[in-house]
């Protein structure tokens, strides 16, 4: 029964996580229509950039995450404009082309970390890595447990951002449709910039929960980019509430396959679900995506 | 829409003088020369086989790989384990490869656009992932092929594995009715259903078939390699070259995917040679993909077009009293 | 007998009642024409007989074949062909390639010698009015000809039944003239052929059809001829009304 309680918080804890990723993930979907194969690598480079940060500044890789947020915000704003370009290109597949061309920047940003910080692992060390906290009767490692209250507190304010602030209702607007929010007088391309420059930089920010809970390593961004499409789908493209559920569900099944089944077979099944999920429930298990 | 249309008697002759170049390369070239042409003459056939699904019928898969790797393990199995010989065991994987494709195709089609791409990604890593911990493939520890030492033979092999890809995309897909379908499927799908195309079946055909040649070229692969693992065969990797080959040549032409494999398989072996084996080539592969797709959407065959165009714009300044169908 | 028999079909969106108890008869050789405002249900009723969509509930018959469950290419091989209201063309094919794939299934049968078939190729090109454009890409020509070419298409399968979705929609009125003359003449070469149009321009209907039938929120709200309909005071009221005033 520990063992089982265990699992579960752990389950939980580690899902929490993959919601603000697939929040962000999700709205730039809705509003883009472009699937990012590039959103693990995003995490990879949150990761690392609090990781040498914090060699050379020996500042906590938590206190940083303010500004590694909005470090990639920014980038994510200057490198939109490239992405809208590809979307606007003539071509009888644009949106394929867009999916390829993350393909592209994904496998040169994998590339380029790997060059320059070979394959080793580095371990993000931050104030919370030795403390433990006791949760409902069991010990969770404390950093966990921050990732995922910090996460939710993050998730609730953009959803506080998205539902209530005229910015918000604005880009939830352009996210159901481009042309009626055009046709408004939303002026789609500064929205997309916006909503593309929070998603890069939420995804960078919990590049650093990740690297700090798990190890850094330039190869992690293939990893997180199938977890962050699997909240995604099995959420539903664009469901916030289903973000939420799939976050916690991705959590939960990888934390009792690596448990109950072999830490060799979490991907496997993750693959698996993934598909069925695609096949079958291709609005999501909540039946709320697009 | 006939042959004779398409390839004159100029073309006929080039063609002709190609095949006996090709031909005769084993009995010129260093055998290092060799092996890069019979890896030209793989990545070709893999190319071409994914432009059936992704280019002619517009289904970008990023999961192709998985054929590849399908066929390696079938035809190394078979060869180790049930001691079959080379050609037989290439047979059935391609046998099998097309089954299984035409079983996953079913399902997988539903999907259209992104969902497909994902789709097909994730099939192809849990792909992976099963033989890395089944025991028959051998899980991360690979399978050794019985090795066979001889240049000339594997060139053979993959140059016709080439050849034959070649022509069933070009009788098939460029010049039939079959091919017609498939395009409409591409342009419009409900539009062709409603034309009494039966698109599901044509569809999983498509499927099948690109996967069945992705197959038999990996399990003629695996023999030349001798060793496989799922990370050489099933990577993601695979996927990502057919589909920036592709891309790079012109999606959706027959000669585009020929220039691509060629112009990137060339550059990747220079780079190795250069600086040996590097993740450098990821960030060129990467770079390659986004530089294509952001100036030259339409591959390295549009170059050719509009030089071809220019040259005819030329013409047509020449001789302004020519008309138009006579050019 | 009749060609096109629908008997009470229902079709819901989600709880939406797109199509409600609706029954239709068509002859066969007439040209009939479905009129109603947006929204009225017409599209939705071509998407139920060339099974893109499946009704809720009734019944659909082709020459006495039942239509319902059969998949969108079947009901294609027994003899329906339409357009769309939204151009649906193989865009970057060319117009010959178009119509080509409009015959795949016909060439399948056996029946025809492919010499046979160009030389229909060619005059449904000629009829259209496509021949100096029969080499271009779909997508590149003009408005007019794409719609043009959409039936040139769907005439290319042979139907019994030629279902037009809005064949005049954003013509001017010199192009929609024009497209009363090709209808007409359609009708006159291929003379077994029925036809079915969507519209909402009356005047479409009045030079066309021979029976019309007007439908309102999935609704038939009134039959008959296109006389009997234009003196309807229901359909006066509900929509020939306002198309005056707009």
């Amino acid at each position: 029964m520990g063992l089982f309680m265990q699992t579960t918080v752990n389950g939980i804890l580690i899902g929490g996580i993959f919601i603000t990723i697939a929040v962000g993930f999700s709205i730039s979907y809705g509003v883009m229509h472009i699937v990012d194969f590039a959103v693990g690598e995003w995490i990879m480079l949150g990761a690392f950039t609090a990781f040498w940060l914090n060699q050379y500044t020996k500042i906590d890789p938590l206190l940083l995450i303010p500004f590694i947020a909005l470090f990639f915000a920014l980038v994510g704003y200057l490198f939109q404009p490239i992405i809208q370009k590809v979307v606007n290109i003539k071509h009888r597949s644009a949106a394929m082309m867009a999916l390829a061309f993350t393909f592209g920047l994904s496998t040169l940003l994998r590339g380029s970390a790997l060059t320059l910080w070979g394959f080793n692992n580095r371990n993000l060390v931050t104030m919370l890595s030795e403390m433990n906290v006791n949760l409902f009767g069991i010990t969770v490692p404390a950093i966990r447990a921050a990732a995922t209250v910090f996460s939710i507190f993050v998730t609730a304010a953009f959803a506080f951002f998205l539902y209530r602030t005229k910015t918000g209702i604005t880009i939830r607007a352009a996210a159901e449709d481009k042309t009626v929010a055009g046709l408004m007088g939303i002026d789609g391309h500064r929205i997309s910039r916006l909503v593309y420059a929070i998603y890069v930089g939420l995804t960078a920010m919990s590049g650093v929960f990740i690297g700090s809970i798990f190890s850094v390593f330039p190869d992690m961004g293939l990893r997180y980019t199938a977890f962050a499409f699997f909240v995604v789908v099995a959420g539903g493209m664009g469901s916030f509430s289903g973000a939420i559920v799939a976050g916690l569900l991705l959590g939960l099944i990888s934390s009792f396959v690596s448990v109950y089944v072999g830490g060799a077979y979490v991907f496997l099944i993750l693959f698996f679900i993934l598909y069925l999920i695609l096949v079958f429930l291709p609005k999501g298990i909540l039946g709320k995506g697009w | 829409m006939s042959i004779s249309k398409s390839f004159s008697p100029v073309k006929l002759i080039i063609l002709f003088l190609s095949m006996v170049v090709l031909c005769c390369l084993p009995f010129v070239v260093s055998s290092f020369v060799l092996r890069i042409a019979t890896g030209i003459m793989m990545w070709i056939g893999l190319a071409l086989s994914w432009n059936m699904l992704g280019g002619y019928m517009g289904y970008i898969s990023f999961g192709h790989g998985a054929s590849f790797g399908l066929g390696a393990y079938i035809a190394g199995m078979l060869m180790t384990q049930l001691h079959l010989p080379f050609f037989v065991s290439l047979l059935i994987a391609g046998i099998l490869t097309y089954i299984f494709a035409a079983l996953v195709g079913y399902p997988t089609l539903r999907l259209s656009g992104s969902y497909f791409a994902i789709g097909t990604w994730a099939f192809a890593e849990m792909m992976r992932q099963l033989v890395l911990v089944l025991t028959i493939t051998g899980g991360p520890e690979g399978l050794r092929l019985p090795p066979m030492l001889n240049d000339n033979f594997f060139y053979f092999v993959m140059f016709g594995l080439a050849l034959l890809v070649f022509m069933v995309a070009y009788l098939f897909f460029e010049h039939s009715d079959f091919g017609l379908k498939v395009k409409a499927v591409r342009e419009e799908e409900t539009a062709a259903r409603t034309l009494g195309l039966n698109t599901t079946w044509v569809k999983n055909q498509v499927f099948a078939l690109s996967s069945m040649f992705a197959g038999i070229i990996g399990g003629a692969f695996a023999y030349w390699i001798t060793f496989i693992h799922p990370d050489s065969v099933l990577g993601p990797l695979i996927a990502d070259q057919m589909v920036i080959m592709v891309l790079l040549g012109g999606i959706g032409t027959l000669f585009g995917p020929v220039i691509g494999a060629i112009v990137l398989y060339v550059g990747n072996q220079y780079m190795l040679v250069m600086w040996g084996q590097s993740s450098a080539y990821l960030i060129i592969l990467g770079l390659a993909i986004c530089l294509v797709i952001l100036f030259l959407p339409e591959g390295l065959m549009s170059l050719l077009r509009i030089l071809r165009g220019r040259r005819r714009g030329i013409i047509k300044r020449l001789l302004p009293g020519m008309k138009k169908s006579n050019i | 007998m009749e060609l096109l028999e629908i008997k009470e079909l229902n079709h819901m969106f989600g709880g939406l009642k797109a199509i409600s108890s609706l029954n239709i008869n068509v002859k066969p050789k007439m040209i009939y024409g479905v009129i109603g405002a947006n929204g009225a249900g017409k599209t939705t009723l071509f998407n139920l007989i060339t099974g893109i969509y499946q009704p809720t509930a009734g019944q659909i018959f082709l020459d006495g074949t039942s239509l319902v469950g059969k998949q969108s290419y079947e009901i294609s091989r027994l003899g329906v062909a339409r357009t769309f209201q939204n151009l649906r063309l193989f865009n970057d094919l060319t117009v010959v390639e178009n119509i080509q794939v409009g015959q795949i299934h016909r060439r399948r049968l056996g029946k025809h010698k492919t010499k046979d078939l160009s030389v229909k190729i060619e005059s449904l090109i000629k009829l259209f009015g496509l021949d100096v454009r029969a080499e271009e890409k779909a997508g590149n020509l003009p408005y007019g000809m794409q719609r043009k070419l959409e039936i040139a298409r769907a005439l290319a399968t042979e139907p019994k039944l030629l279902l037009l979705d809005e064949p005049a929609a954003g013509m001017n009125p010199k192009e929609v003239q024009g497209l009363v003359g090709l209808i007409k003449e359609v009708k006159r070469q291929y003379s077994d052929i029925t036809i079915v149009l969507i519209e909402h321009q009356m005047k479409l209907v009045e030079g066309l059809c021979d029976y019309a039938t007007v439908m309102n929120f999935g609704q038939v709200i009134a039959n008959g001829t296109v006389e009997e309909i234009q003196n309807n005071p229901v359909v006066i009221k509900a929509y020939l009304g306002e198309a005056e005033v707009g």
